[in-house]
Formats: structure tokens, C-alpha cells, sequence
């Protein structure tokens, strides 16, 4: 669906993203996170042909995005993270603008999910709340019934009850129609309630790229007390490490089931492997970062 | 084109309200003008004073102080009228590209089905006709404000941009300035200041480098001693040896063997043999006439000028200055949208 091969993308002297390889299989929800300017947006906007690569490429549904692809935009939904629209303009003008624009348009489906929000189609847009012109703006992207759906932190303007509709509102979508989505998020808890494919941005570069359930089975806690010098077994690669007067806790990936007494060993939630891949690749970070951690324990 | 008109609604009408008063406010000092002007140009006056009655020449300086007072405001008009259109078109060219970029409602318009080249070409049609609609009507009444108030001959540069259609050219130009500026500039504000002065400048440049005099050859009239003044059939007074509603835009002695409009130095030193010629005598004694002066000399004295009959050729080449340039700049834009970012 989605497949980057050391896309990069340059804005004059700093790399908005750099050397990107990724696969986001067909009929997934993938989340996009990263600290601001780790380069999700930029991701976001080059696959919705709004930018193009500086380097590398980049395939979405087969083709190769570009301001030129009109096929590719009518089959891709893109919500931009400042979720523009017309404020002069009423709802049911907005509507209107969508249906105009669109051959896969549904009405049916733009004016259900107003209706379940109790948004008018008479308000003007300037007149909505922020969350309310959201949610307009994430309508516009699910009537024209895309194939993939991008969007660019869509909760991040709404309360807790939108969030959670908002949330339900996309899996459903994607069991109904079989779209795929990816979704730029800084909320971990989205991340780990609706998403099945996680990619982890941090300073332009991709530094975890896989599926959810995969993610969680292959990484481990290990914590010791005590016994500093102690070295780990072979295949394991430290994400992050803590250390304290009472002794080390480990986040590893292990690419074999991992048999060692000597060690405790708990098994992490996707919000804790995902923060210590951010916290390992932050440049304020306490820990060392991954490669040196491979070497190191080595 | 719908979202185009939703979009550009607020500005079209706010202009084309603007026109229906200023259109008001021509017609009715227009009629006004051409009233006095018919009963100044009638008898008794019959556009003089000279050899009138006490009764009628009060009458008369009555019609003239009131076709002063109406003159004063002829000046507004004109400035109305040289403004209106490039305003217009700068404007709607600023709201249509360089707001939405600063909204970023591009980008919504951007991921939508259709192409940035469609969503550029919408806004030019709909902005085309919507400067026509309005620009055509309020041209033909400046064109006809022009004769009726006798500000100036049509084809004079005073009047000469505010009647015909080079103000619906200047329109569409300025939109298309406006939208290509904002494509790169990207906010409304510099956009329309940066377009602003680049159409002063393209108009100004236009304007004094007196290019339309290199397109069209002038023609000659020689003038006579006697200084009469020959008086157009609409009342507008022409002196010299132009004729009635031309633009005479120099004068000067040449010889008489002299074929086109000589140099700068060449008429500077006919004149001065002239003026010296005419001095010659006036120790005490009466100077030279004039036609002595020209015959010793063997000089003419002429003036040249561009006839009222070349007004719509001189209309097609600057009106379509404008519109050409506006055909490349827009093609360019159609080539440069795909490429700017959102």
C-alpha cells in the first residue's frame, strides 16, 4: 500500500527526512510517531502528492505520488494537521465542495456522520469549534471513500469523547470498506487501541518499522539487581537502558525466545517499546542509542 | 467554478457595487457637462465672449464658471477610472492564490480529485468573466463620459487608458500579476504590494516610453503665422495645424527638406536660429516677423500628431500589450503550479 525506499526529503539545508525505508502492508492502520519534527508530516505530505521526494522513492497504492497523478488522488484521503477549510463557507457548502470535486463521493455517508455529531449543515464553518471543524474535515476525507486514508494528527484538537468517536468512527471505516489508513499521533494510547502497524520517526529517520503484535512479541524488559558487568546473550538488541543504584533495567528486542535465569524478564506494552525507541533516539537522551547498545553488548 | 464564485462572491460584488455608483456619478456629471458644454458651444456663446452683449456674455461667464467647477472633479474621475480596473484584477488575483496558500486551503483543494492545473484554470475563467462583466460596461460609459464632459480628445494619454478597453486588458493583466506573484510570494499582503508595483511600473514604463509613438508612424501638420485655432466638431480646441481630436504631442521648426521627426539637438538649434532672428531687430527697430524669420531660415514650423482615426489600432497594440503578456504569465503559472509546494 504504502512502500518508501531511502525517501528523504530536504527542506534548503535540513533534512525534513532522511534515508526512510518502509513497507505499510494493504488494509492496515498504521501510526506515524515521532517528536514534532521527526518528520511524520513531511511523510504524510509526499504520499499525498502535496510534495515531492528530494530522494529516494516512494509508492502508494502502486503509483508513484506526484501533483500530477489525478487517478492516485481521487483513491487517497488526506487530512492535513492544520485541517484547512473554508471559514466563510457553510457546512452543507463544504459538502458541496467535496461532491463537486470527488466521483466517489457518498453524501449519505458526509451527512450521517455530521448528523451523529450534531454538527449543522446550516453553521458557517468559522462558526464551529476547533473540534467541530475537525471533524468536518476528517467528513470531507471519509465521504470521498478513499482506498487510503492519511492523516495528520486527527485527534489532536478534540475532547476525549470526540477522540474516543473519532477512534471507533476510523475502525469501523476500515472494516467496512477495507480502506487503509496512517495516521500521524503523539497519543500512544491511540496508538496501542486501533493501530496494527506502528512506525516510529525520530530526527528524519525511521528507527521502528513493523507490526503491532510482532512489535510486542519480540521485545523484553530485562532487569538485574545488582551485578553490573553482566553480559547479555547473543541476538539482542538493546533499545534502551536505565540505570539506578539498585541496578540495570533493559528494553531489548530479542530475535530468539530468551532462556536466562539470571535475568528478570517482563514483557513491555507497545507504549513503553515506542518510548524507549523515541527516548533512545532523542538527542537529550540519558541512555546510549541503539547502535552503540548493539556494539555494546557485543 | 462554483467553489471559484463562492470563494470570490464577497470581493465581485463589493466591485462591481463600486461600479454601479461610480457608473451613477459619470452618468450624471456626464449629462451635466454635456448640457453646458452644448449651451456654451451654442449661440450666444458659441464658445467666446468676444462681441457679445452685456446680458449674454454674464450668461456665458455663468456657463464657463460652471463648466469649471464641474472640471474640477473631471480629475477624480479620470483617477477613478485609471485605478478601478488594476484594483479589481489585483485583488481577486490575491484572494484566489495567495490567501489560499496563507489558509493553506490548498491543500484541501490540492488532495481533492481534480488537478492544481483545473483548480488554477477554474479561477482564471471565473475571474476572466467576472472582470468582463463588470470592467466592459463601466468602460463604454468612461468612453463615453470622456467625449461628453470634453476633458480631452479620446486619443490623448490623459483620457486614452480610461475609454475604450485597455482598462479591461489592465484588469485581467493585473489578476493574472496577482496570481503568479502569490504563487511565490504566498502571502496577501506583500503579494498585493509586490503586484501593485509591478504594475505601476510595467504601466509607467509603458506609459512615457512613448513605445505606441515608435508602432505608429505620426503624421505632420505645418502651422501658419496667424495661429488659428481650429475647433473639432465636438467643441474640443485643437491649436496649431493638428486637427480636430488628435493628439499633437510636439512641435518644433525643421527644414524644409526634413523627412520625419528629427532629433532633440536639431530642433533645439532650428529654434534657437529662430529666436535669434527675432531678436535681431529689436534695438529700436520692429523684429522680424515669424514668416520672415521661417523664410530666411528656410524653415517650417510643424507639429506632430497621431489622428483620432488611429484611436482603436492604438487601443488593440496596448490593450493587447496586456493581454499578451497576461497569456504568458498565465501559461507560466499553469507550468509553475504543479511545481510549488503546498
Amino acid at each position: 500500500m504504502l512502500e518508501a525506499v531511502s525517501l528523504g526529503k530536504r527542506y534548503r539545508r535540513t533534512w525534513g527526512l532522511q534515508d526512510c525505508t518502509l513497507t505499510i502492508p494493504k488494509g492496515r492502520v498504521a501510526a506515524l510517531v515521532g517528536p514534532n519534527g521527526s518528520g511524520k508530516s513531511t511523510l504524510l505530505r509526499m504520499a499525498a502528492g502535496l510534495s515531492e521526494p528530494s530522494a529516494g522513492t516512494l509508492r502508494v497504492l502502486g503509483r508513484s505520488p506526484s501533483p500530477g497523478t489525478n487517478d492516485l488522488r481521487e483513491r487517497v484521503g488526506y487530512l492535513d494537521q492544520d485541517r484547512p477549510l473554508y471559514k466563510s463557507f457553510r457546512v452543507a457548502e463544504m459538502l458541496r465542495f467535496g461532491e463537486m470535486n470527488n466521483p466517489t463521493w457518498s453524501i449519505d455517508v458526509a451527512k450521517n456522520h455530521l448528523a451523529h455529531l450534531d454538527i449543522p449543515l446550516r453553521s458557517r464553518v468559522s462558526d464551529l469549534s476547533g473540534g467541530q471543524q475537525a471533524q468536518v474535515a476528517l467528513t470531507l476525507c471519509l465521504a470521498k471513500q478513499p482506498e487510503l486514508l492519511l492523516l495528520d494528527e486527527p485527534a489532536s484538537a478534540l475532547d476525549p469523547v470526540a477522540r474516543e468517536d473519532l477512534l471507533r468512527l476510523l475502525m469501523r471505516q476500515v472494516a467496512d470498506s477495507e480502506s487503509s489508513v496512517v495516521l500521524s499521533t503523539h497519543a500512544l494510547s491511540d496508538v496501542a487501541a486501533i493501530c496494527d502497524y506502528v512506525i516510529v520517526l525520530a530526527h528524519a529517520r525511521v528507527v521502528l518499522s513493523d507490526d503491532t503484535e510482532y512489535i510486542v512479541e519480540t521485545h523484553r524488559i530485562l532487569s538485574i539487581v545488582g551485578d553490573d558487568d553482566l553480559a547479555l546473550p547473543p541476538g539482542i538488541t538493546v533499545v534502551n537502558e536505565q540505570r539506578s543504584a539498585r541496578g540495570r533495567s533493559l528494553l531489548v528486542r530479542v530475535g530468539l525466545p530468551f532462556n536466562d535465569d539470571r535475568w528478570l524478564v517482563d514483557r513491555p506494552t507497545l507504549e513503553e517499546i515506542v518510548l524507549a525507541y523515541l527516548r533512545a533516539g532523542s538527542p537529550h537522551r540519558d541512555g546510549r542509542d541503539v547502535d552503540e547498545m548493539e556494539s555494546g553488548a557485543r | 467554478m462554483w467553489v471559484v464564485w463562492r470563494q470570490q462572491r464577497s470581493i465581485v460584488i463589493a466591485f462591481a457595487l463600486l461600479a454601479v455608483a461610480v457608473s451613477a456619478w459619470a452618468l450624471i456629471m456626464g449629462l451635466h457637462e454635456q448640457s453646458l458644454w452644448r449651451e456654451y458651444l451654442s449661440a450666444p456663446c458659441k464658445g467666446e465672449f468676444g462681441g457679445l452683449t452685456t446680458s449674454d456674455a454674464k450668461f456665458c461667464e455663468h456657463v464657463q464658471l460652471s463648466l469649471y467647477n464641474s472640471g474640477k472633479l473631471n480629475e477624480v474621475v479620470i483617477g477613478i477610472g485609471m485605478t478601478f480596473a488594476p484594483l479589481f484584477g489585483l485583488i481577486l488575483g490575491v484572494n484566489a492564490v495567495a490567501h489560499e496558500i496563507e489558509q493553506k486551503t490548498n491543500r484541501l483543494a490540492w488532495t481533492q480529485s481534480g488537478s492544481r492545473i483545473r483548480w488554477l484554470m477554474n479561477k482564471y475563467l471565473m475571474s476572466v468573466v467576472s472582470l468582463v462583466v463588470i470592467l466592459v460596461p463601466l468602460c463604454w460609459l468612461f468612453s463615453w463620459w470622456v467625449g461628453a464632459a470634453h476633458v480631452a480628445s479620446r486619443i490623448m494619454p490623459k483620457v486614452f487608458a480610461i475609454s475604450g478597453f485597455i482598462e479591461v486588458a489592465c484588469g485581467i493583466f493585473c489578476f493574472v500579476l496577482a496570481v503568479v506573484v502569490g504563487l511565490f510570494v504566498r502571502r496577501p499582503g506583500w503579494s498585493l504590494a509586490a503586484a501593485a508595483v509591478l504594475f505601476a511600473a510595467i504601466f509607467l514604463g509603458f506609459f512615457s516610453s512613448g513605445v505606441l509613438l515608435d508602432l505608429e508612424s505620426p503624421s505632420v501638420a505645418v502651422l501658419h503665422s496667424n495661429g488659428v485655432e481650429v475647433g473639432s466638431s465636438s467643441g474640443f480646441i485643437v491649436p496649431g495645424g493638428a486637427p480636430a481630436n488628435s493628439w499633437p504631442f510636439s512641435e518644433g521648426f525643421i527644414p524644409k527638406t526634413e523627412k520625419g521627426i528629427p532629433s532633440t539637438s536639431v530642433l533645439n538649434r532650428s529654434a534657437s536660429h529662430v529666436y535669434r532672428c527675432e531678436d535681431a531687430r529689436k534695438d529700436g527697430k520692429p523684429a522680424h516677423s515669424d514668416t520672415y524669420c521661417l523664410k530666411h531660415l528656410g524653415l517650417i514650423d510643424v507639429q506632430w500628431y497621431i489622428p483620432d482615426s488611429q484611436y482603436w489600432t492604438l487601443q488593440s497594440l496596448e490593450g493587447g500589450f496586456y493581454l499578451i503578456l497576461a497569456a504568458l504569465l498565465a501559461a507560466f503559472s499553469l507550468f509553475a503550479v504543479r511545481r510549488v509546494k503546498a
